[in-house]
């Protein structure tokens, strides 16, 4: 049975920065800012914890452990999302709540156990075992402030562990005592869990969560970045500390984080500009075998030639071939000097340039091919013809949908469906941006990005290994349309631009995890998000899903243009300058 | 609301406790002082206002005329003066635990009514000195209680709740009581008051709850009160003003809790 539920909960705290203070020293604060300037300690956090079941929470500190523990012990509220208690929770936090130091031991047992909601008969009842467990034996009647700290823990651990309850919350302060209190900590907790009764625990201490819980969370700025057994995330935890060591020092300052991702000039489509010092004559399209053509297949090489003519010698100029979506999307756009390529000195006379690309990675549609001759900084072109140059990509189209990426699940599984007929209609999600819904009988528990050394991380490299890791749970009720349902993981722009999608069958109930790797995410710098669904195609709508709740970056060396980045090369002949 | 109330009577009383405690348990009079703060209170207004400035309460002595008015004054005035910060100093409970937290104004209150009533006892133990007979009304001393206290929890709840977002609000409440007090009938009569003011402001000054209030008290304590009462005292500003006033003030006060109770978090630790 599940005992505590927190479905997408967050929680917006104020930042009550002074503003003179802030005019003096130019922090930055980061991602988590919200509009009103409140910051997200949490967010998007799913937990559902069973009956018997102990949970170890791990995280830096700052990463919103202890806003966590308080929301679930109900001593603070929620700004968005909803939490489900099913039975009473005691919570250990800090040293004894409400502890009065001119109060004897006894009289703050009683006042502590009233504030937890117990009853005064109850107290009495217990008061021996309590005083007995916390082996403060005479000093119960002594004031509470001539206790040393490591008494007050043992009374505050002792008041709230006598307490009936069906969730217990607490941080590290359970190391506090000695080790022989400790044990008699750890032997208490392994008397609870066999009692069936639940745990969540926030600790530093990395034996203890591996030791004592059944599942770890990570947290890392208020999300949950890894979930699994234990041992993983702690491990995925002490990546993420060397990580973070590494990344302090700067190293990845000089990689571009954003590009251009839409025609801005669409009204101009077909027209040219340009200072004509040279102008391109025509642009033409090669399919993979060497044929003038404007159709191509999707996933196929294709080479766009542009002839051109000098009519003045140019020291310095580059070539660019850009690539649109018929609605104004970039897709691409490289040129020789984002390549880094060098070209000669150009004379009077007639030469053309090339690009080809390997595999053209767009979903069938019809796109639009720019050509330029710029200047040495892009300033100004020599000229310019804008998407005068139409193509269209034929093969099996998926709505919506931009990019064909190259993808497989981790765990290898034969599956033959139509993609086509199960494909989830994405239309259903227009509108529903950044918003989520989970049921009883399905939802998502966790979602994370690895990169390619397997690390949690929300910040990739262009071109590099990228893992979307889900965690959701199916009912079994579900268990005789489960044939039926699929998975489905799409990738979206910032903007809402879909970029890819893909699906997978659900074979199991239960808690299922998937992994989809794309070997090379070749999506250029910018935001992206992800979205989630289970989609049940007789129904012809999302049991469940996520959409665009959860976002990562993508940073590249590259300055490209667009979206997506094509394996490309460029030839060119051009006419030499007359010697004079 | 009120079902829960009494689910959490224990905690409130151990809330209670806890405050009475922390405020006698170390003095070497101790529990004492509750009375001999009043006492002293009236023989000091005693000593300037009836001895110095000659004023005077007509059939029975000022001193009398002082207590009935100090001791149920010094009740309100600590109340919503104490619970002002009663949820900003309870922050250590309120982080951890989860309780309702208009407990703690509440228990507030109830810590100085518990404090009030020794207070009542000498006051009977002083008419009896002074030969004043107590009016056989003195039944209804727990109804005339039951008005000022739920004037007094309607006040707590709102400022206490006020007090964690607009820490200013302790100071006003100083300011008010102060001013409140002096238009109150305590340290003068109220035929000094008639006899010397225009009779409009006599008709808004009755309109005070706490005027009202204190006339029950007195009505309730001395026998011939309530025979040579002035014509200005009336039933509507004796009895029906308290009474809705107190219905309002709770109402007001637990709306006023109500909405600002979730920024709690947000403001209780800054």
């Amino acid at each position: 049975m599940q005992i505590v539920r927190l479905n997408n909960v967050g929680r917006k705290f104020q930042k009550f920065i002074n503003i003179d203070e802030l005019s003096d020293s130019d922090i930055g604060f980061k991602s988590q800012a919200a509009e009103d300037g409140a910051f997200w300690a949490l967010r998007n956090i799913y937990i559902s914890i069973e009956e018997g079941e102990i949970i170890g929470i791990i995280g830096r500190n700052g990463s919103g452990k202890s806003t966590l523990l308080n929301i679930i012990a109900g001593g603070l509220p929620v700004s968005e999302g909803e939490i489900i208690v099913k039975g009473k929770v005691s919570a250990l936090l800090g040293l004894g709540a409400g502890f009065q130091d001119e109060f004897t031991g006894r009289e703050n047992i009683y006042l502590n156990a009233s504030l937890l909601g117990m009853k005064r008969h109850e107290i009495d009842k217990v008061f021996s075992d309590i005083v007995e467990f916390s082996e403060l034996g005479d000093f119960i009647n002594a004031p509470l402030g001539s206790y040393s700290a490591g008494m007050k823990m043992r009374l505050g651990f002792s008041v709230a562990i006598y307490k009936e309850f069906d969730v217990l919350v607490t941080d590290e302060i359970i190391t506090v005592g000695d080790i022989s209190f400790q044990k008699k900590c750890f032997e208490k907790m392994a008397e609870f869990k066999r009692q069936g009764k639940s745990m969540v625990i926030a600790a530093q201490e990395m034996g203890l969560i591996q030791r004592f819980c059944d599942r770890a969370f990570l947290l890392e700025d208020g999300r949950i970045i890894s979930s699994g057994v234990p041992a993983e995330a702690v491990e995925q935890y002490e990546m993420l500390l060397n990580k973070k060591k590494i990344l302090s020092e700067g190293s990845r300052s000089y990689m571009v984080t954003e590009t251009k991702r839409w025609a801005t000039d669409m009204h101009e489509w077909g027209r040219r500009e340009g200072t004509k010092e040279a102008t391109i004559k025509e642009t033409v399209i090669f399919n993979k075998w060497g044929k003038k053509t404007n159709r191509v297949k999707c996933g196929e090489k294709i080479k766009i030639r542009a002839n051109f003519t000098a009519h003045e010698e140019i020291d310095v100029f580059h070539f660019g071939i850009a690539i649109f979506r018929e609605d104004g999307v970039y897709c691409y756009g490289p040129n020789t000097q984002f390549d880094g390529l060098a070209t000669a000195r150009m004379g009077k006379r007639n030469g053309y340039f090339e690009l080809e690309y390997n595999e053209l990675l767009l979903m069938p549609g019809v796109y639009y091919f720019s050509a330029a001759i710029w200047d040495k900084n892009e300033t100004f072109a020599y000229d310019y013809h804008k998407c005068n140059c139409r193509i269209e990509v034929m093969g099996d189209p998926v709505f919506g949908q931009l990019l064909s990426l190259p993808y497989n699940w981790s765990n290898l599984r034969f599956e033959m469906f139509s993609n086509k007929k199960y494909l989830p209609n994405v239309d259903y999600l227009i509108d529903k941006w950044e918003s989520h819904v989970n049921t009883d009988s399905t939802c998502f528990e966790s979602l994370t990005f690895l990169n390619n050394y397997g690390c949690r991380d929300t910040v990739f490299v262009t071109g590099k290994e990228f893992k979307i890791k889900t965690d959701f749970k199916v009912d079994k009720s579900l268990g005789g349309s489960l044939k039926h349902l699929f998975l489905w993981i799409g990738i979206y722009r910032s903007d809402g631009i879909y970029c890819h999608g893909c699906m997978r069958k659900i074979v199991s109930c239960g808690l299922n995890s998937e992994i989809l790797v794309y070997p090379k995410l070749r999506l250029l710098p910018g935001g992206y998000r992800v979205s989630v669904g289970i989609w049940d195609p007789n129904a012809n709508r999302f049991l469940a899903y996520s959409h665009g709740v959860h976002s990562f970056n993508m940073i590249s060396d590259k300055k490209d243009h667009g979206t997506v980045y094509l394996d490309h090369h460029w030839n060119w002949y051009i006419p030499k300058g007359e010697v004079v | 609301m009120i079902k829960e109330l009494f689910e959490h009577k224990r905690l409130i009383y151990e809330l209670a406790i806890r405050d009475i405690k922390l405020r006698y348990r170390k003095p070497f009079l101790g529990f004492f002082w509750m009375l001999i703060i009043p006492l002293c209170t009236a023989i000091i207004y005693k000593i300037l206002f009836s001895d110095f400035m000659h004023a005077s309460s007509g059939r029975y002595p000022f001193f009398i005329h002082l207590m009935t008015a100090l001791l149920p004054w010094a009740y309100f005035a600590s109340s919503v003066q104490g619970a002002t910060t009663s949820i900003l100093g309870s922050k250590n409970i309120i982080n951890q635990i989860s309780f309702p937290r208009y407990l703690l104004p509440i228990s507030t209150v109830l810590a100085n009514l518990i404090n009030f009533l020794p207070g009542i006892l000498v006051l009977i133990g002083f008419l009896v000195v002074f030969h004043i007979r107590v009016s056989g009304l003195i039944v209804f001393l727990p109804v005339v209680i039951l008005i000022q206290t739920g004037l007094s929890v309607g006040f707590a709840l709102a400022v206490s709740s006020l007090q964690v977002i607009y820490r200013d609000v302790e100071y006003i409440i100083q300011v008010l009581l102060m001013a409140l007090f002096f238009l109150t009938p305590g340290v003068y009569t109220l035929e000094e008051l008639i006899n010397k003011t225009n009779p409009l402001f006599v008709k808004i000054y009755m309109l005070n709850p706490l005027v009202g209030i204190l006339n029950l008290y007195r009505i309730v304590f001395i026998g011939s009160y309530v025979n040579n009462m002035p014509k200005e005292i009336n039933f509507l500003n004796t009895i029906i003003i308290p009474v809705l006033c107190s219905l309002v003030a709770l109402f007001v006060g637990y709306s006023v809790f109500h909405k600002y109770k979730s920024r709690f978090s947000d403001y209780l630790n800054i």
